[in-house]
């Protein structure tokens, strides 16, 4: 009988430099179709790419529109909207254009008092969610003329607020912040409010991600933990499953789940993209580590996000300056 | 979170009180005399406490304490959380009970012995009946009783200076209306530069709503803001600037003039400086206590309210009681602007008396409604109401909106009320309430209940004392006089959010 060890490898597929080198690239979002990739920076701009004929990675457009950093970038999920977040304390949507790779400014979100950290769209694309270091959420709605309405002002965080995200099915909304904690939102009669507040880490929750399902999410933070939660129905709470710690030697920023794969990556501020999965079909809220790729940049790493179209395709990015493509490749061998 | 700071709308709390760690360290710039010696000096602290400055010659020189005044740490927008706790004990119960005490003081000079005034507001009065579960006519009558035991002098309503707010706020609303769509026709005001009074104009009373501007939106949002002075600093005006010199023969400085509102955002409000008077070195309102604060005082003072006795003198002049016992009141638990104006403008402008109830339109949520007016199938006057910090932001986007893109006339609203507290001043943050959300609900109605009762409507221009002042003291409404005492400026604060001044 032979043994199946399996060993994976993340290969390097594809990686672009930003021109000005170790300016921060901060985030970075895939579009739903899986070939285009905005990301943003510390110099203002919001920069799309897409692969050329040749199959390199290369500069679309540079979007202009913000005064201060961008720190995050979400698609709509239809694709046809892009927003960004900015430390200028608004938040731009940009519409493309059906055939081409274009952008245009259609809208400006303003009210936040203080730098916007997050943005996030729901699963209709008709909602929004940011928050800020003013420690409020804001909800809005777009409306038919590209405008925006303000639904709600949410406050109950104690801190800057890092991250927003919408379940990927149901109007609920997860918050996390530098207060230590997870929080969920729901409409209920037309105020939202806070119906669950998860405690467990340590310290400032960086970033947050959701199964494909929605009844798992994982968290990662500044405690250098990645901490796993699972919904239990019969109680109407998260609760927390399963823990890693002392992975990384430094803060972890940044979280994804892939809803192709069911594999989570993570990147850190100790350089490193660290991949995990469910230990097997038969413990389902266990988790193992797939790979650690140490030195993925020459510096912290900042995003890592899996491309949501083609399977194993990862995207990554940090203060080096440079954005990376990856495979993450399967080499069994037989002992 | 320090005491008293929930008790602010949630508005300002977003704005004014930014508590985020790291804080900022506070900047205001202290003068300091320059000594002229340029030698080694050391400081000392006595026994007593005080700072010394010792000079190489040996000469001591007791050295000044840094301070800084309330109005400039509130218009920094730095760190108010210095800010916040400085007015806090410049108008708390403590505050209060000792400027009351010192006048009770025998040993007073007769020339420093001031006349106290208290102002109630129908929202704290309403508050305070459903609390203590009897009506607004006993808490009145019992207050009155617990204030002579003080030597507090006189206790009016707040709906009486409302009368003047709303009657100015109308009449200002129909010239700027005449300017816009009337005048403009007639002179052609070609040279494109903005209006200096423009349209929609945006209701004032609410102080939560008026820094939340100042500090947010402005440079475009503050000439769209109702030029009107709010019931609370109405009074203000009136006591020590009418009350006191034509009804006691005193001066305005030797009032002490109490308020008592819904919310601490008031406060604020009464601590600006453009309400005070620089001549007469006194301020319109010089301590503001809220609902809640007037329990904590009965606290203190050991009183049961509820086995006061009920003393039946009550003022009329500056009150608003019938020969019936019965409260004169507008409808609208947050000043009535709205349904006011509205009715106002459509007499004065169209001759259209507009029949009750009027139908609103509700929007997405309970605090936002609109109404309009219909001539010949044509939008003449479109009204709104917009409370909560959500409701508001979408009312100042959709002003920004259609200046950017300059869309036409008819889909602009023409008069927004603006309050920042979900529910109105009923619902205020300085409001008797309860630990959970279900209670705090029934709390709210039953305080929206006990405005509304035991009241007569009466409408402010049939208020005859109002009427007297008008005519023997102010020269009319919206007169020259009444603009100079009845209205108000805003500025914009400057955010002053230097990295170098955060302490990481």
């Amino acid at each position: 009988m032979s043994d199946t060890m399996k060993e994976y490898s993340l290969k390097l597929i594809g990686s672009m430099q930003k021109e000005t080198p170790y300016d921060k690239v901060w985030n970075l979002a895939w579009h739903p179709n899986g070939e285009i990739l905005a990301t943003c920076a510390n110099d203002k701009y919001i920069q799309i790419w897409s692969k050329d004929a040749n199959d390199k990675w290369g500069l679309v457009q540079s979007l202009e529109g913000h005064e201060k950093t961008v720190r995050r970038v979400a698609w709509s999920p239809c694709g046809r909207f892009l927003a960004g977040a900015s430390f200028d304390a608004s938040t731009s949507i940009w519409e493309k254009s059906k055939d081409e790779l274009e952008f245009t400014h259609v809208s400006s979100l303003e009210g936040h008092t203080f730098e916007v950290k997050s943005v996030a769209w729901d699963s209709t694309g008709t909602l929004l969610a940011t928050c800020s270091r003013d420690k409020s959420i804001w909800i809005w709605q777009m409306e038919d003329d590209n405008d925006f309405e303000c639904l709600s002002i949410n406050s109950g965080h104690g801190q800057d607020i890092k991250c927003v995200l919408w379940h990927p099915n149901q109007e609920l909304l997860a918050s996390s912040s530098y207060d230590d904690t997870i929080k969920f939102w729901k409409d209920i009669e037309g105020d939202w409010e806070c119906i669950n507040t998860l405690a467990g880490h340590e310290s400032s929750i960086w970033d947050l991600a959701f199964n494909k399902d929605g009844d798992k999410l994982v968290s990662c933070g500044e405690d250098k933990m990645v901490l796993f939660w699972k919904f239990d129905k019969e109680n109407e709470k998260w609760i927390n499953i399963f823990k890693f710690k002392d992975e990384n030697s430094r803060p972890i920023y940044s979280i994804d789940w892939s809803h192709l794969t069911n594999r989570i990556a993570t990147g850190s501020a100790d350089d490193s993209i660290i991949i995990y999965e469910q230990e097997s079909n038969d413990t389902p809220d266990k988790y193992k580590i797939v790979l650690k790729k140490q030195n993925a940049h020459d510096s912290d790493v900042n995003c890592t996000k899996w491309n949501p179209k083609f399977k194993n395709i990862l995207a990554s990015c940090g203060d080096d300056g440079s954005i990376k493509i990856w495979e993450l490749q399967e080499d069994s061998t037989c002992s | 979170m320090s005491k008293g700071e929930d008790k602010f709308s949630s508005v300002l709390k977003l704005t004014e009180f930014d508590y985020i760690i790291p804080s900022q360290v506070c900047i205001k710039p202290v003068e300091i005399e320059k000594s002229n010696d340029s030698g080694n000096s050391k400081i000392q602290i006595e026994s007593d406490g005080r700072y010394v400055e010792i000079s190489e010659d040996g000469t001591k020189k007791s050295l000044e304490k840094a301070t800084i005044t309330l109005n400039d740490c509130l218009a920094c927008s730095g760190c108010i959380t210095s800010a916040e706790s400085v007015l806090i004990t410049a108008q708390s119960i403590s505050e209060f009970l000792l400027n009351v005490n010192n006048n009770n003081n025998s040993s007073i000079n007769k020339d420093e012995k001031k006349t106290i005034v208290i102002t109630l507001s129908p929202q704290s009065r309403a508050s305070l009946a459903s609390h203590f579960k009897i009506s607004t006519l006993s808490v009145v009558k019992k207050l009155k009783t617990f204030f002579k035991k003080l030597n507090i002098d006189y206790l009016f309503d707040s709906s009486f200076s409302r009368d003047f707010s709303l009657l100015e706020s109308a009449a200002e609303f129909v010239a700027r209306y005449r300017k816009t769509y009337i005048d403009s026709k007639n002179n052609n005001n070609s040279d494109g530069k903005p209006q200096p009074y423009p349209l929609p104009m945006l209701s004032s009373a609410c102080p939560g709503w008026i820094c939340y501007a100042e500090k947010t939106h402005g440079e475009f949002i503050l000439p769209y803001i109702s030029t009107t002075k709010s019931p609370q600093q109405i009074m203000g005006t009136l006591i020590k600037y009418y009350f006191s010199e034509k009804m006691i023969d005193s001066k305005p400085s030797n009032i002490y003039h109490v308020t008592i509102m819904p919310c601490y955002d008031k406060k604020l409000e009464a601590s600006r400086n453009d309400f005070y008077n620089d001549i007469f070195k006194t301020k319109d309102v010089d301590c503001v206590l809220s609902t809640t604060e007037i329990l904590d005082l009965l606290k203190e003072k050991e009183i049961d309210f509820l086995s006061l006795e009920e003393d039946s003198s009550i003022e009329n002049q500056f009150f608003q009681l019938s020969n019936s016992n019965e409260f004169y009141s507008i409808k609208g638990s947050s000043g009535g602007y709205l349904e006011f104006v509205y009715k106002y403008a459509a007499k004065e402008l169209f001759n259209v008396d507009i029949v009750e109830p009027i139908e609103y339109k509700v929007g997405r949520n309970q605090d936002f409604k609109e109404v309009s007016l219909e001539i010949d199938g044509k939008k003449v006057l479109n009204f709104a109401q917009a409370y909560g910090f959500r409701n508001i932001q979408n009312v100042v986007r959709k002003i920004k909106t259609n200046i950017a893109i300059k869309k036409d006339a008819t889909s602009q609203y023409d008069f927004v009320e603006i309050m920042a507290c979900p529910s109105g001043c009923i619902n205020g943050g300085g409001q008797i309430k309860a630990e959970g959300i279900k209670e705090n609900k029934a709390i709210l109605l039953d305080s929206e209940e006990k405005y509304n009762e035991n009241v007569i409507l009466r409408q402010p221009i049939d208020n005859q004392s109002v009427q007297n002042i008008y005519n023997t003291w102010l020269n009319g409404c919206f007169s020259s006089d009444s603009k100079t005492n009845l209205h108000t400026q805003y500025h914009r604060i400057e955010k002053t959010t230097n990295a170098l001044n955060i302490k990481w």
